[in-house]
């Protein structure tokens, strides 16, 4: 009885302590993902601007300005972060007025990876970030304070 | 004797009427000088007064002057436009913590956080399956530095799952008037396995 009661005690101390780090899942292709069970946090990180002012171009009569997005992170060689503008246009509304233009959004440059860019692509780093520019001009007829957001979409994919 | 002090008083007596009319031609010599002195003085400032005044209407009217003459430089002129100025964001960054795909099982925990970098940032975050549009999770403003565990298990089933992770940070301009920034979406794929 004692020795029963000692085993399963054991047991139980046993199950309570063990962590299990990683049970690997193949799939029918033998490739295989590894099972994550703990918790899961960031592996990079992207920077936006938090607002972006635009000015008038007197030779063009648009309204334009330049941002920058970056991003940092330790990622795999087989890997690509990428962040681009949610959309190629963006609505921007009159405060005043409630008139509404449409601002056209540029980024040619929309990944980052570890190694050998290719066209459209910029090296990311590990410690800091490294920046890409983008560019939005607007034509606007009426004279107001105008207002929109932009949505900047990023995730990580295989190359 | 007599004659002679007769003559003596009247050559002594005609003496100072030389005198005397020689100290009162100089008397009415001083006399005249001053009055010319006082009649000049008080032509001069009569003749000054009229050309000032002249010269304050010429310039009020703009006659021989061309503006008046108090002209300084506008302490308001400025070369920064009002957007700009009022625009205390100008400049400041706002950063996304990225996830990625992942294969969990029920009880994985999520970091949702917000970085601090973020500083006087606030962040929220509302995660939406892709596919359906249907909101599945979200938070209140999460301070930099701090975060928000998420368990994906208990929203969803068994499968693969793609996520829109929206991360929505705001800046506070005055108390509880919240400003949202430029947001981020984070896609990504989850796929949930049992044990």
């Amino acid at each position: 009885m004692k020795k029963l009661l000692a085993m399963s005690l054991m047991s139980l101390a046993f199950a309570l302590t063990s962590v299990p780090v990683c049970a690997a899942e193949y799939t029918s292709d033998g490739t295989a993902s590894c099972l994550v069970t703990a918790e899961i946090g960031s592996t990079y990180s992207v920077s936006v601007p938090a607002t972006l002012t635009l000015s008038e171009n007197e030779d063009t009569g648009k309204f334009e300005g330049t941002y920058r997005v970056g991003a940092k992170g330790n990622i795999a060689g087989n890997k690509v972060v990428s962040i681009t503008p949610s959309t190629n246009t963006m609505n921007m509304t009159g405060r005043t007025t409630g008139v509404t233009a449409t601002a056209n959004v540029l980024q040619n440059i929309t990944q980052f990876v570890l190694k050998s860019p290719q066209a459209g692509q910029a090296l990311i780093r590990l410690d800091d970030y490294a920046y890409v520019d983008g560019f939005v001009d607007v034509n606007i007829t009426d004279s107001d304070l105008y207002e929109g957001t932009i949505v900047f979409n990023f995730s990580m994919s295989d190359k | 004797m007599k004659e002679k002090y007769n003559d003596i008083l009247d050559m002594i007596s005609s003496s100072d009427t030389e005198e005397e009319e020689k100290e009162s031609k100089t008397g009415k010599r001083i006399i005249r000088t001053i009055i010319i002195i006082i009649i000049l003085l008080l032509l001069s400032i009569t003749i000054s007064l009229g050309v000032t005044s002249m010269v304050t209407y010429c310039r009020e009217k703009g006659i021989f002057f061309k503006e008046p003459n108090s002209m300084q430089v506008d302490s308001r002129a400025t070369n920064i436009s009002k957007s700009k100025k009022e625009n205390i964001l100008e400049g400041r960054n706002v950063y996304f913590s990225g996830i990625e795909d992942a294969v969990i099982n029920k009880q994985t925990v999520v970091q949702l956080d917000n970085m601090k970098e973020n500083e006087d940032f606030y962040m929220t975050y509302e995660i939406y399956d892709k596919s359906t549009g249907v909101l599945i999770f979200k938070t209140d403003l999460i301070p930099s530095g701090q975060w928000i565990n998420w368990v994906p298990g208990e929203s969803l089933d068994i499968g693969e799952h793609i996520l829109d992770i929206k991360q929505i940070p705001y800046y506070e301009h005055s108390k509880g008037d919240f400003k949202s920034l430029t947001q981020g979406c984070n896609t990504v794929v989850f796929t949930i396995v049992e044990e």
